[in-house]
């Protein structure tokens, strides 16, 4: 285990009483509780830790915080693995493994790095001009090389193990960023009793006070913030949670990650959990970033934001370098200086402006730091790690080094060139931001719904501004949320920090351009992507006005950048090519989410056999007993076969199918839509839905029905029951329940309110059985004594209540199967006890059970109409239905379906198809062609529904084709391109079994 | 009287399951024996039928939109403007009863007593699992006890009733349509295995 070189002895916000190990590459090294993972790994001296995404140039730590650009790395193995994670927020914990990326074969020595010898090549717009045109071509052979070499990061193939889950939560003030501002707003909420949420994405609260030193003045205020804070029991303080996104309603994204901070979750512990906030009021004060300046070779390791140097040794103990060359345009980068100087530190700090005089710049020099006014850092020196830089005088109204550069040693390059306001919950809201120049950053342009913005994200850059801002923020957000004032006291407690508004030194600095003799080494703008300022003049010379179509064509912003540190400086920067103000030239827009979120958070809980509920029918542990197989049609679990011995699927229906034929057999057809209609306007209402008449069915009788849908086209077909003078039990099919439930409340909320009628669904109440077969009547007439079950008692379409073994049925005499056959429904919790009184009556009568594709195969030979057939695209007369229809009453549907193309002789019309060749198949969804051809487009029709026919002993199909039974007679093709099937096939009536009806009316 | 099985029958064990504590978070049971009849009215009708059915079942206060009312044994839920629920013990032939006392021309009747499955979420992290799947703030002072609603719950509709409160912990129950009971029961339990749970079977 390596020393940690760069550790102060004293200092930081770590615990230095728990010592954690770690690995990086395979290199044991140590750090401490509360160290991210890069500064445990600046701590031990490791600079070089990841390579660039193209040029595979070597990179290390230039930030410390979620807009690390370069320090990408991957944690954890296996199902856990986690690529692209910055290692400036990864928490480090005892046993953590992290792994560089896009390095081959080894991060020291990149083979890729070979890449950066293509680099005209490889510039702005390289897949658009090398792989379009002529060209194309040459994608397929090289796509494979390019995606093994390009990529950032390497997912796993695995299952992630860990759990998510999601949250509703609310409140009525949300204050997004524990900073100065989001604490001083907290406070003031908090004391007024307002329900307060305060998140932050960081482990601590505190923002930009934790950079301060511990005991300072700022931590003593955080201190006793987060004392009072402690003491509210009414406000939430949430770390390690990025409010990520911003939508309508006052409603916000966020994400907490709950065990990121650990190896793994504790036992039943989520890794992260998603939430969705729902918010009266919301205060935004989500800080600002530190902007780089771009110089040549820029992305060496060793060069960092200022500000991070600062993180590193105030709140981690850590010191980044020795000797440290320091390039700035304003006063508020001297704090570092200051403190590294502090920490034993040679700094030099390069001031961009000419003049520096009356600003922090001398109090810096005062405590030891060595100012150059009117200078800049023209290049860094060194590969893997910094040497050194080539200084050079600068002219700030030109971008440009003058003549007499010179080396200076260094170890450590800082940059700050301002800084940028995190506009981004703002700008998800709608409006853009805009350009401030006194600040030199993007302001959010007003206070979109319910936000309300305080602190630097709104350009304000003294904390003691910030604390005022955040605190009136905070009584504006509760008042707002009408949350009456119960503190008669709201005074900020005492803050005293001497501050100035270092937002009045700022000067533009975009861009540094080196002197001539030096050439042209890379100054990059998106680190991640590997942008540069020259692309963006290659851009600009290609013609790319847009911002919008610039960052696309560059890649810039890209990927987890997302404009965090790259967006101002291009902007400005294509505002100089162009010759215009920034604000002509404007920004991009920004959406969620902010920062990554791993889509585990976003499913929740909702994986594995969550992903959609599981709906069960009554009667599915019986038919889990009888070893059934499930068919997944919905959410439904629908009994689909029962096989004996080995059966597959087509053994087990063929027996099932025939069995029925022969003796009698048993269904669960609960899946049915079941909805009760009542009330005394109930049978005026059915005669308006159905297209036949409803006002003359008797009680204790059931009529089949068919309603379409305003435009005429059939919306679903099902059997309806009068069961007493007010009350009809409605059924639909299992597809279009929920269909047919929300078209009868529209109906009667919209359409009719007039009608005394209620719909309800019963789905949940009633079980069904379909008992089917020639012994169906006198299985039933055991089973249910108390019915008579004789044909002129019960006739076919009749409906009788009865006495299962003691369970209340309603037997209804309907058939799907073509055979004698009832549908028994019962209470839903009895459907248990129902199933088994059946099934040992039913073992007297040679009974069978069977399962949905059965059926199919029942329905299919009797030739009736199901899913596939009722499309939403077929007519009455499509399928033969037309005489059903009254003409002496209206009904939904009943004029649209009289316009022309609805009744032409041309549409498709429900046929049956029989295989010229008896041995042959026929294709679900072939395309039916003129015999022989030709073969055109959508041909005459396709095929609906098939199966084998046990009865006929061969395979038949049901078909809409053009002029329909017109072509009784005519062979066409069934053409099945997928598998290059052409099945020749006798157009025939689409009743195969029965078509006179004598055994269901028997 | 037949016996109703209980679509958590033979899936779901009595016990402590989940983390090991001493104290569960959450205690689940299932609310069995009790009988849902939901009584449909009219704009015309609602107002007299509300007092008949207050009258007939012993309530303190008429029923009204988002508040339960409670009789001696029964609770009501007023679910829509038009529209009625009541629970009451099996055995009080509840359906029979007030198909007696209403008119079919002022209002109807239906049963529902199978149709759902009432779960009980009680502990002190009863709110906490509700919040895994329920978007509506149950902070009491906002859905404070005899509080309804109807939810969704993993994308189906349940009413949820806030029952009482029992030592500074909720006690709810949750109406699932029965051919969900078993897999919403089943998602509800994963998420307070975190804190530990135990089925009162």
């Amino acid at each position: 285990m390596s020393r940690q070189s760069n550790r102060l002895v004293t200092g930081g916000r770590i615990d230095r009483v728990k010592q954690h190990s770690f690995r990086f590459d395979g290199t044991r090294y140590s750090g401490f509780a509360g160290d991210t993972l890069a500064s445990a790994l600046i701590a031990n001296g490791v600079k070089l830790v990841g390579r660039s995404f193209k040029y595979h140039r070597p990179r290390g730590i230039f930030s410390a915080g979620i807009e690390e650009p370069s320090a990408l790395v991957t944690l954890r193995s296996g199902g856990r693995t986690e690529p692209n994670v910055p290692a400036t927020v990864a928490e480090l914990y005892d046993g953590l493994v992290a792994r560089s990326q896009n390095a081959w074969p080894s991060l020291r020595l990149d083979l890729m790095a070979a890449n950066g010898f293509f680099k005209p090549m490889l510039s702005a717009g390289f897949y658009y001009k090398t792989f379009m045109g002529p060209t194309r071509k040459s994608w397929m052979l090289f796509e494979p090389i390019i995606r093994k070499a390009a990529g950032l990061g390497a997912a796993s193939k695995l299952a992630d193990p860990d759990r998510y889950e999601k949250v509703n939560l609310f409140a009525d003030v949300l204050i997004v960023g524990a900073g100065p501002a989001g604490l001083a707003a907290a406070l003031s909420a908090g004391r007024m009793g307002a329900r307060v949420v305060l998140a932050d994405q960081q482990s601590l609260a505190g923002g930009a006070l934790l950079d301060e030193p511990v005991g300072s003045a700022a931590d003593a205020w955080l201190q006793a913030a987060l004392g009072e804070l402690a003491t509210m029991a009414n406000v939430r303080l949430m770390t390690r949670t990025t409010v990520f996104g911003a939508y309508d309603g006052g409603t916000f994204g966020l994400v907490e990650r709950v065990a990121d901070h650990k190896g793994e979750p504790d036992p039943f512990e989520p890794r992260q959990r998603y939430i969705v906030l729902r918010a009266a009021s919301a205060v935004i004060a989500t800080g600002a970033i530190e902007r780089p300046i771009p110089f040549a070779n820029n992305d060496r390791p060793g060069v960092m934001l200022a500000g991070a140097a600062r993180t590193y040794l105030n709140r981690y103990g850590v010191v980044a370098g020795r000797r440290v060359i320091m390039m700035t345009n304003n006063d508020t980068a001297y704090a570092a200086a200051i403190d590294l100087v502090a920490a034993a530190a040679k700094v030099t700090v390069l001031d961009a402006r000419p003049s520096v005089a009356g600003g922090k710049a001398a109090w810096a020099a005062g405590k030891g730091v060595e100012v150059i006014p009117g200078h800049a850092v023209a290049q860094a020196i060194g590969y893997t790690e910094v040497k050194g830089a080539l200084i050079a005088p600068f002219d700030i109204a030109t971008g440009h080094c003058g003549i007499g550069f010179r080396e200076l040693p260094a170890d450590l390059i800082l940059v700050c060139g301002g800084w940028d306001p995190q506009v981004h919950l703002a700008t998800q809201r709608g409006g853009k931001a805009q350009w401030r120049a006194d600040r030199l950053a993007f302001l959010p342009t007003g206070e979109p719904d319910i936000q309300i913005h305080a602190g630097a994200m709104q350009g304000t850059f003294s904390t003691p501004d910030c604390l005022r801002e955040g605190h009136a923020a905070g009584i504006r957000a509760a008042t707002a949320a009408g949350t009456k004032d119960k503190s008669p006291d709201l005074a900020m407690p005492a803050f005293a920090i001497p501050d100035g508004d270092p937002g009045a030194g700022f000067a533009p600095v975009w861009d540094v351009h080196p002197p001539e003799a030096l050439g042209h080494q890379k100054r990059f703008i998106d680190f991640q992507n590997d942008v540069s300022a020259s692309d963006l003049e290659l851009a600009h010379r290609e013609g790319y006005v847009s911002v919008e179509h610039l960052k696309r064509y560059t890649t810039l912003g890209m990927a987890t950048e997302q404009g965090k540190l790259a967006n101002v400086i291009a902007l400005a920067q294509m505002a100089r090519l162009r010759q215009l103000p920034i604000a002509e030239v404007g920004t991009t827009g920004f959406r969620s989410p902010y920062t990554s979120v791993a889509l585990g958070a976003l499913a929740g809980h909702e994986t594995d056999q969550h992903v959609r509920p599981v709906r069960r029918t009554p009667f599915h542990d019986w038919n889990v007993g009888k070893r059934c197989v499930f068919l997944d049609t919905g959410l439904w679990k629908r009994a689909w076969f029962y096989p004996e011995g080995d059966e597959d699927v087509n053994g087990a229906y063929r027996r099932e199918t025939k069995r029925v034929r022969e003796t009698v057999g048993m269904v669960d057809v609960s899946t049915l839509g079941k909805i009760d209609v009542q009330g005394p306007d109930a049978a005026e209402f059915l005669n308006r839905v159905y297209v036949n008449g409803w006002k003359t069915l008797e009680i204790g009788r059931a009529r089949y029905g068919i309603m379409l849908r305003e435009d005429g086209f059939i919306l679903d077909d099902g059997t309806t029951s009068r069961l007493s003078e007010h009350h009809y039990f409605l059924t639909t099919t299992t597809a279009e329940a929920a269909k047919v439930m929300s078209h009868l409340e529209w109906l009667l909320q919209t359409a009719w309110p007039e009608l005394k009628v209620h719909v309800t669904s019963v789905t949940d109440q009633w079980g069904g059985l379909a008992v089917a077969g020639p012994n169906a009547r006198v299985m039933l007439a055991e089973a249910i004594p108390d019915v008579d079950f004789a044909n002129d008692k019960l006739p076919f379409m009749g409906v009788r209540m009865g006495s299962a073994d003691g369970i209340a049925v309603r037997v209804h005499r309907v058939s799907f199967s073509g055979e004698l056959a009832y549908e028994v429904f019962c209470a839903s919790g009895h459907g248990h006890g129902l199933a088994r009184h059946l099934e040992r009556v039913g073992a007297r009568h040679g009974l069978v059970v069977y399962g949905v594709e059965a059926l199919g195969a029942l329905r299919i030979e009797k030739g009736h109409i199901a899913g596939a057939e009722l499309d939403g695209r077929t007519t009455l007369e499509d399928l033969h239905m037309e005489r059903m229809a009254s003409k002496a009453k209206p009904y939904v549907g009943s004029v649209l379906r009289q316009r022309a193309p609805m009744t032409s002789k041309e549409r498709q019309r429900l046929v049956g198809l029989k295989p010229v060749d008896r041995k042959q198949r026929i294709r679900p969804g072939s395309v039916l062609q003129p015999h022989n051809g030709p073969y055109a487009g959508h041909g005459l029709g396709h095929v609906t529904s098939t199966t084998y026919s046990p009865v006929l002993g061969h395979s038949i199909a049901l078909g809409l084709i053009q002029g329909g039974e017109a072509r009784t007679g005519q062979i066409v093709d069934a053409c099945y391109p997928l598998k290059g099937d052409t099945v020749a096939c006798e157009v025939v009536p689409h009743h195969f079994y029965d078509p006179e009806g004598l055994k269901q009316n028997g | 009287m037949v016996e109703i099985r209980s679509v958590l029958e033979g899936h779901v064990k009595p016990g402590r399951h989940g983390l090991t504590v001493v104290h569960p978070g959450v205690v689940l049971r299932e609310v069995t024996g009790r009988d849902l009849v939901q009584v449909g009215a009219w704009r015309d009708t609602i107002g007299s039928v509300r007092g008949r059915l207050a009258s007939e079942l012993g309530l303190a206060a008429s029923p009204d939109l988002g508040r339960s009312a409670e009789g001696s044994t029964a609770t009501v839920f007023m679910i829509g403007p038009d529209k009625l629920w009541i629970t009451a013990p099996r055995d009080r032939d509840l359906f029979e009863r007030l198909s007696k006392v209403l008119h079919p021309v002022d209002a109807v009747v239906t049963e529902l007593g199978h149709s759902r499955t009432i779960i009980r979420i009680a502990g002190r992290e009863a709110r906490d699992v509700l919040a895994r799947f329920v978007a509506i703030d149950l902070d009491p002072a906002r859905f404070p006890p005899a509080s309804f609603a109807s939810v969704g719950v993993h994308a189906i509709g349940c009413l949820l009733h806030y029952v009482k409160e029992e030592g500074a912990a909720g006690v709810y129950d949750l109406y699932i349509p029965s051919t969900f009971a078993l897999s919403l029961f089943e998602a509800i339990a994963e998420i307070a295995e975190q804190w530990g749970y135990e089925f009162v079977g």
